[in-house]
């Protein structure tokens, strides 16, 4: 049967009549993407070829905010990417293996267990902001409690933000409190794996590592995977705990000299903005991010999403 | 279908109403006019620096200069970021607090007030010059100081008895200095104070390490920005022993105000910082002059006001700036103990409103002795300020390296000392190259 072919207008007409419900609905969400998200990456991604400061016009037009990072600044900027690459290689294994230990444990049974989880979740609650103070006062070498239970153990003092040696130990340490939330994921996750497989495997005598290694692991590699891509774009993002910790400095010997911390550095941390080069740095941070989350994605053939997924 | 055009449209005259919101600060002509009738009517507004302290202050200023231009209207607005962000949204204030000049003049972000003051006949000999050439760029005058800080040094008049070592007196030099801390040392620990330093010397502050190092015969940075870090080593020294000999805290790794806690017996500070120690209930304190160095220099700044080059009633912003800047502004800033005022006959009168704060009885003449001596850093001028954040780092690594003795060890970059000093000003010059 032929079809009358209905004009444009007619068509968006009604397609618009049919739906604008929902438009009004995503309208928020669609227009604060575009407002607050897609204009300033547009705009820096301008930026990144100009030497600009947002007071005087962009000028100079060209690469020289890139070359400038391999170049003159390599010094500094070689500093960062190892700074920021140690924290993602250690800071995302630590957290995987750590909270999903943590989670084992609390997915127990036993009584008064969600009280445990309580407390676990609880450091995930408190502001940033609190916990970074909290921890920057712990860890005073002179008079903070770090060392004071040190030295009630007979042990030698430790130097934590103080040496370059120490310091993003220190930090990666901090970090476990925050692992509250990821537990409460892989419980989640724990929970959402059938019991019978498990009462099957301990009928053949399966041992608790078998179990652990041939049902709960494969079956949670969704989880794996999601976190570990999230863990990756987070740990080449960060720089506020440190930042906090350290009240904006970069750490003794630039230890803790973030790749973000020098993105801020450069745009907002001095008279002048350098807002040209922060973006330049802030547009490589993006490639690189871009780039390992597709490298995560085509080497994923290792996710179990079940029997019948495609 | 209608509706849906509605909306939009209404969506559409939302966004333009928000758009003409944030553009009331649009640069305006107007004719310099220095006499304003007392009925002059404007609405105004004036950024402070992000403390509460501030608009204390502001207020301060407001309630007096309301009291001769009652229908200027001004609103206080806390400045939560930097001033070229906020001049480059439209968003910054008519007048506006500010500590630096020259990086914003030379980008026009402030209005050149030298008309005004010509046309006013305002008189500069008032002030201390030093902090009148603080404010200035390339001959015009950009920024007024409103106060007078440098460095001197408090002490804790509690544990200066406990370790039975007399209280320091102006006229002391920096040798006598070293041995104050020296004899506070072995006071305090004999008197079984053995977690409390002799001084927090703050070593990677500006105006204490640019004065030691020069006051030592050094030099930092030559005019055209090259870092030279000449004959630096003698001042370098002096911060490292220091540290070294245990007399003062580490200036990177403290985390707090340990004078304030009573664990350091001195403290190098600036006038604001008084508000800080009078916070303390149980610290008793007084004040001396900073040790004179052997080529007598003392760090010295100011704060102070500016006019937005887009303001869109400068005279009403230059009389509010005319008015601060006058007896009576100056003397209602007196009233508040914040800071030393920068007209001279108010700083020098020992009788004067900021000396009762907070209480009259204490040295308040060490925040004034000595002006020949004042050294007010010039180097941010004459450094690339699109790298100022990477150069300050490099120098407080180069203080750290120093003071921590990070140099001459196998796993050190540097041999010595000197070598140190040469590969960071190296450092710098190359980061200034781009």
């Amino acid at each position: 049967m032929n079809r009358v072919k209905e004009k444009p207008s007619v068509v968006i007409r009604n397609w618009l009549k049919k739906n604008w419900v929902g438009y009004i609905f995503v309208c928020p969400a669609v227009l604060g993407f575009l407002i607050f998200t897609l204009w300033p990456m547009l705009a820096s991604f301008v930026y990144s070829f100009f030497d600009y400061d947002m007071i005087l016009p962009m000028q100079n037009f060209g690469l020289q905010n890139y070359i400038r990072a391999f170049t003159i600044d390599w010094d500094k900027f070689s500093k960062s990417l190892s700074v920021t690459f140690l924290y993602t290689v250690t800071a995302v294994p630590l957290d995987l293996v750590v909270s999903f230990a943590l989670a084992l444990l609390l997915n127990k049974s036993v009584k008064g267990i969600k009280v445990f989880r309580v407390l676990y979740y609880l450091p995930c609650i408190m502001p940033s902001i609190a916990s970074g103070l909290l921890w920057r006062n712990f860890f005073d070498i002179e008079y903070g409690l770090a060392n004071s239970m040190l030295a009630a153990l007979g042990l030698p003092a430790g130097t934590f933000f103080t040496s370059s040696k120490t310091a993003m130990v220190t930090l990666l340490f901090t970090s476990l409190f925050g692992m509250g939330g990821s537990m409460i994921l892989w419980i989640a996750q724990l929970k959402s794996i059938p019991t019978e497989l498990y009462e099957a495997a301990s009928i053949d005598g399966a041992s608790v590592f078998r179990r652990l290694f041939q049902i709960t692991i494969p079956l949670v590699t969704p989880m794996i995977f999601y976190k570990l891509v999230l863990g990756i774009i987070g740990a080449l993002q960060a720089y506020s705990g440190a930042f906090i910790i350290l009240q904006g400095g970069p750490g003794p010997d630039e230890s803790l000299m973030f790749w973000g911390l020098r993105i801020y550095y450069s745009a907002f941390g001095q008279d002048i903005p350098n807002m040209g080069y922060a973006s330049a740095l802030a547009w490589m941070l993006f490639l690189v991010i871009g780039l390992l989350t597709v490298v995560i994605f085509k080497t994923n053939k290792w996710t179990f999403y079940g029997e019948d997924a495609q | 279908m209608k509706r849906i055009i509605a909306l939009i449209a209404a969506g559409v005259m939302a966004a333009v109403l928000l758009c003409a919101a944030g553009c009331n600060r649009g640069s305006a002509q107007q004719d310099i006019d220095v006499n304003l009738p007392t009925t002059y009517e404007a609405d105004i507004t004036f950024g402070v620096m992000d403390d509460p302290r501030e608009v204390e202050v502001a207020n301060y200023y407001i309630s007096a200069f309301n009291k001769v231009y009652p229908k200027i209207h001004i609103t206080v607005e806390r400045m939560t970021t930097n001033i070229a962000s906020l001049y480059a949204t439209n968003t910054l204030q008519d007048v506006v607090h500010t500590g630096s000049v020259t990086s914003l003049a030379r980008r026009g972000v402030f209005q050149s007030l030298s008309p005004y003051m010509e046309a006013s006949g305002f008189d500069t000999s008032l002030y201390y010059d030093s902090m009148i050439k603080i404010g200035q760029y390339n001959g015009e005058q950009y920024m007024l100081p409103r106060d007078y800080n440098k460095i001197a040094v408090v002490y804790n008049t509690d544990l200066f008895d406990a370790a039975k070592v007399a209280y320091p007196e102006d006229d002391w030099t920096w040798d006598e200095f070293v041995q104050t801390c020296a004899d506070l040392k072995a006071g305090l620990t004999a008197a079984g104070y053995t977690d409390v330093y002799a001084v927090d010397a703050m070593m990677v502050w500006e105006p204490v390490y640019y004065a030691v190092g020069v006051g030592f015969g050094g030099e930092w940075f030559d005019t055209d920005g090259t870092a030279l870090f000449e004959n630096l080593e003698d001042g370098l020294t002096e911060l490292q022993q220091l540290y070294q000999k245990g007399y003062a805290v580490n200036p990177i790794t403290k985390t707090q105000n340990i004078f304030l806690f009573g664990k350091a017996a001195m403290w190098i500070l600036s006038r604001p910082s008084v508000y800080n120690c009078a916070s303390m209930p149980d610290l008793n304190f007084d004040f001396a002059a900073f040790p004179e160095l052997p080529t007598a220099t003392t760090g010295a700044g100011c704060t102070g006001y500016a006019i937005n080059n887009r303001s869109s009633d400068k005279n009403a912003a230059w009389a509010f700036i005319e008015f601060i800047m006058s007896e009576d502004g100056m003397e209602a800033f007196s009233q508040t103990g914040a800071a030393v005022p920068s007209m001279i006959s108010l700083a020098e009168d020992p009788e004067a409103t900021w000396t009762e704060y907070p209480d009259p009885f204490l040295n308040h003449q060490a925040f004034v002795l000595y002006p020949g001596r004042d050294f007010v850093p010039p180097y941010a001028d004459y450094y690339d300020d699109a790298y100022s954040t990477d150069i300050n780092n490099t120098l407080l690594n180069l203080l750290d390296n120093v003071i921590q003795l990070k140099y001459g060890g196998p796993d050190d970059d540097y041999a010595t000392l000197e070598e140190l000093i040469t590969g960071k000003a190296a450092e710098i010059n190359r980061i200034q190259e781009g």
